[in-house]
């Protein structure tokens, strides 16, 4: 069971400031790794900053993973109002 | 100006008004953490290497005085979003997690320090949805392949025994970390800092003995534009 934490009238939104930001940074360390890794190995032919790579695509998918559905419930908040 | 004025309230009492689950925020606020591995991709300059120690000393130091604020009472719980129950009268797990990322950044090798840091971004959250939908023996399974990949990824140049002891070193030690649970120290911490310890360990004893393990870097800086 989901444990439930509703927010209330009185707190300061900052959350939701910063929500773009929680969502848009991850992505763009996950896209600068595997940009790094194009121009420093891959382009190279070297092939040894594969870790990079894999990191970068572990960031975005586990980010996407968690993000959809934090998306989901503040639209679901939203529609309610 | 009275126009804008209301308009500005008007839409600060309907941000205010949007009541979401706080459950998901918390899960995307540790995914977020692995954000901090652009540390390591900031180029090598003399001012950029000064501000790599000075701002996240800063956010450190303003997340400290905000909790003390908050412990006394000065500013209210209220204002901390996504805040647990048992949080209340305790240090947050945010700062736990915070300062635990800094120590990593600053004084451990980043073979030893990026592991860690993923493992508690990454398989910290995996795990605990796991134990929401799975059950706790799940979780277990789950938290030890999450956190052996990410040793195995940054280790994977390292001679084969080395990789293997690191692996099982660093996986057991970010598992025990997350699983104790202790009241006055936060698992986010103990997930990374336990790990990152027990392998500085086995560095410097190694190195001791004249046995260098740490494979070449993951991560190297970038370029100046200019």
């Amino acid at each position: 069971m989901v444990k439930k934490n509703k927010t209330n009238d009185r707190i300061i939104r900052a959350e939701l400031i910063f929500t773009p930001l929680l969502i848009l940074l991850p992505f763009i360390v996950g896209v600068s790794l595997i940009y790094d890794w194009i121009n420093r190995d891959f382009l190279t032919n070297q092939l040894e900053l594969t870790a990079e790579l894999i990191i970068g695509v572990v960031i975005i998918i586990v980010n996407l993973m968690f993000d959809i559905p934090f998306l989901n419930s503040l639209k679901e908040a939203i529609e309610k109002k | 100006m009275k126009k804008i004025k209301e308009k500005i309230k008007k839409t600060q009492k309907k941000i205010n008004s949007i009541d979401f689950d706080a459950h998901w925020y918390r899960r995307v606020f540790h995914t977020f953490g692995a954000t901090f591995l652009l540390y390591y991709m900031l180029p090598d300059a003399d001012w950029i290497n000064l501000l790599k120690i000075l701002i996240p000393l800063l956010i450190i130091v303003f997340a400290i005085i905000l909790e003390i604020l908050r412990l006394k009472n000065k500013v209210s719980s209220e204002h901390f979003f996504g805040l647990r129950f048992y949080e209340k009268n305790r240090v947050g797990s945010y700062l736990f997690f915070g300062v635990a990322i800094l120590i990593l950044l600053m004084f451990f090798p980043q073979q030893i320090a990026i592991p860690c840091i993923l493992c508690a971004c990454i398989a910290d959250p995996i795990m605990g949805e796991s134990r929401i939908r799975l059950g706790e023996k799940w979780t277990y399974l789950i938290g030890f392949i999450i956190c052996s990949f990410f040793f195995i990824v940054t280790w994977y140049r390292a001679d084969f025994w080395i990789l293997i002891a690191v692996t099982f070193i660093g996986t057991t030690g970010a598992l025990f970390g997350e699983v104790k649970k202790l009241w006055w120290i936060d698992d986010d911490f103990m997930i990374q800092i336990l790990p990152a310890i027990l392998l500085l360990l086995l560095y410097l004893v190694l190195n001791y003995y004249g046995l260098d393990i740490l494979p070449e870097k993951v991560i190297y800086p970038g370029r100046m534009p200019w």
